[in-house]
């Protein structure tokens, strides 16, 4: 188990320490930062090369390398272009924001599609079951920019129900969260429904009713813990969609997070900004995929022992 | 339903064409025929979008913003209406179909040759080169697509050639793994080893006898991936930093009618109502073609 552990945390450093290299490499192969800050036509000379010894980049490039992790190491990852201000500081100011989002729609998300899923597996072939079967594929090609939008219509437009963008009260959180709940709460109905069906024939299931539990004791004692496991490994997949989706509804519904911070950084090559937001969507998936792997030697002993012993 | 009997009567040359086409035909047959049609369609709008749009995709009209679709009490020269530059909307509609599936189907192609590629050379080298192959394959697979192609752009700027090679990346990693697994499959059965005991060269018995063999299986693959690509173009564009104006896609005019949804609802209903539909049909037929041909990728 400790080995376990080792051989996974030095992965992840290993891939955190690759993120932050390539960063670097990439925004010295693809151009010279100062040279999309000043005009290039009308800057003397003297003010350019004043400008490259001001951030280092007149010395040689291992030495900027070091300078550069020294500056992640010391939380300063430079100022954004477009206001001068620190970078990491107009990140974290709308990570709350962020984070208000993406909990309350994963809430939703387990809130709906964990009961919706083992309700249509245990009810299989119902009307219960298509419905939900139904619900899902036709939100695999209705992504969330679609659904807001089709929200925004509905309930701010013509119930006139809620605010269609913004933030401030419980009334903004509603629809963005809605929307980004309702994809992956469709997409983890799914997989309940087949991870439950697949536990559900089961010997040792099957064992179980015909001692004559009462089915309710069965499927929370036996069925339910068993179809966690599969669960559990595509959640690290699903957090990977579900960052990539929260981007897209915050830019419909004017929602001020980090989502958007990085559409209008791209769209405005503001490359402090967007270097401080890969460093932390890079960091969170990593640690997620750790915790997963965790989660999943706990929940799993043949893990455990398999990877103990290679 | 009905339109599978009436194009198999308007068909003479089979004898007995009723029959052939009962047998198979029940719920499940009439929506993929709706889906086949309707990808089809797509298709056919896409290639002939000069002859079909009435107005050019960037023709504006001023005096005539806004109009409502012509069944909704406007102008009948504007059957889907305008947009707030007096365009007309479904003749935009028609080029940005274009756009989006040529960009989309392009992207998915690259895609899948790149994968493929790359499966071919992980499986006949093993060792170091397939360990390193199949490393990007899981970086790209953790990473979420959408922040890729974000930076991409960021740090390398935007232009058409640059975004369809971008959307080429997406899912390439699935054809790569699944080229690998089939190929290292292939390799141990009969006709590849007897091609090779007959002296064939590796390069003549992958393109030769292993490629034709897991081709269904890749053009599978394709059909699941094309409607997540064309969903991220669409999203792509919708967040403005795809397909750039004057050109036109069915995310860029989602993205333009973003500020009249309240007053003008022909306006994002017509692309999204597209994207919707293109991505509904080809997604139900990739399921179809999974489930019919190919039992080992469930």
């Amino acid at each position: 188990m400790i080995r376990y552990l080792i051989i996974k945390l030095v992965r992840a450093g290993l891939s955190a320490w690759i993120v932050v290299t390539t960063t670097f490499v990439v925004l010295r192969i693809t151009g010279d930062p100062v040279l999309s800050l000043l005009p290039i036509d009308t800057t003397p000379p003297e003010i350019v090369a004043h400008y490259r010894q001001l951030w280092g980049l007149d010395r040689p490039v291992y030495d900027q390398y070091v300078s550069y992790l020294q500056g992640i190491a010391q939380g300063d990852m430079g100022r954004s272009f477009a206001d001068g201000r620190d970078a990491i500081g107009i990140v974290a100011e709308k990570i709350p924001n962020t984070l208000l989002l993406m909990g309350w729609a994963a809430v939703a998300m387990l809130g709906i599609g964990l009961p919706a899923g083992v309700l249509a597996a245990l009810r299989r072939g119902t009307g219960l079951d298509r419905a939900v079967m139904a619900l899902a594929v036709a939100g695999h090609s209705l992504p969330g920019y679609l659904l807001g939008i089709l929200l925004i219509w509905l309930f701010a437009v013509e119930l006139q129900w809620l605010p269609s963008s913004g933030h401030g009260t419980a009334a903004h959180l509603v629809l963005p969260v809605l929307a980004l709940a309702a994809y992956y709460g469709a997409l983890i109905a799914r997989f309940t429904r087949s991870a439950v069906l697949e536990v559900i024939g089961r010997p040792h299931v099957r064992a179980a009713h015909a001692q004559g539990y009462p089915p309710r004791l069965v499927i929370r004692r036996d069925v339910l813990p068993n179809a966690a496991i599969p669960l559990v490994t595509v959640t690290g997949l699903i957090l990977g969609g579900f960052i990539g989706g929260s981007i897209m509804i915050e830019w419909i519904f004017a929602w001020p997070g980090i989502g958007r911070l990085l559409v209008t950084a791209v769209a405005a090559r503001d490359l402090a900004v967007v270097q401080v937001l890969v460093l932390l969507f890079a960091v969170s998936m990593i640690a997620t995929n750790l915790v997963v792997d965790l989660l999943y030697a706990v929940l799993n002993p043949k893990i455990r022992i398999v990877a103990g012993q290679t | 339903m009905r339109s599978l009997t009436r194009r198999s009567e308007s068909s003479p040359a089979k004898p007995k064409p009723e029959r052939r086409w009962r047998l198979p035909v029940n719920a499940g047959n009439a929506v993929l025929v709706l889906c086949a049609g309707w990808f089809l369609a797509m298709v056919f709008v896409a290639l002939f979008a000069d002859v079909i749009a009435p107005y050019g995709y960037a023709e504006q009209n001023l005096l005539m913003r806004l109009q409502p679709p012509a069944f909704d009490g406007g102008s009948g020269a504007y059957l889907l209406g305008t947009d707030h530059l007096g365009r007309d909307v479904f003749s935009r509609v028609v080029y940005a179909i274009r756009v989006s599936m040529s960009v989309a189907i392009l992207g998915a192609l690259i895609g899948a040759i790149l994968g493929t590629v790359l499966g071919f050379i992980a499986a006949h080298a093993r060792g170091l080169v397939e360990e390193a192959i199949m490393g990007l394959v899981d970086v790209q697979a953790a990473m979420p697509f959408l922040i890729f192609a974000l930076l991409v752009i960021a740090f390398f700027g935007n232009n058409l050639l640059l975004f369809i090679l971008l959307l080429g990346f997406h899912g390439w990693e699935r054809y790569a793994r699944l080229a690998r697994g089939l190929v290292i499959d292939a390799k141990t059965q009969g006709y590849a080893e007897s091609a090779r005991s007959l002296g064939l060269p590796p390069v003549r018995i992958y393109l030769w006898h292993i490629l034709p063999n897991i081709t269904g299986a890749m053009i599978v693959q394709l059909t699941l991936n094309l409607p997540e690509t064309i969903l991220m173009e669409a999203g792509l564009s919708f967040l403005g930093v795809g397909i750039q104006p004057p050109l036109t896609s069915l995310g860029l005019m989602l993205n333009d009618s973003r500020n009249y949804i309240a007053l003008y609802w022909w306006l994002p209903a017509v692309p999204g109502l597209a994207i919707f539909l293109i991505a509904l049909s080809v997604s139900l037929l990739g399921d179809a073609l999974r489930d019919r041909f190919d039992a080992s990728l469930r």
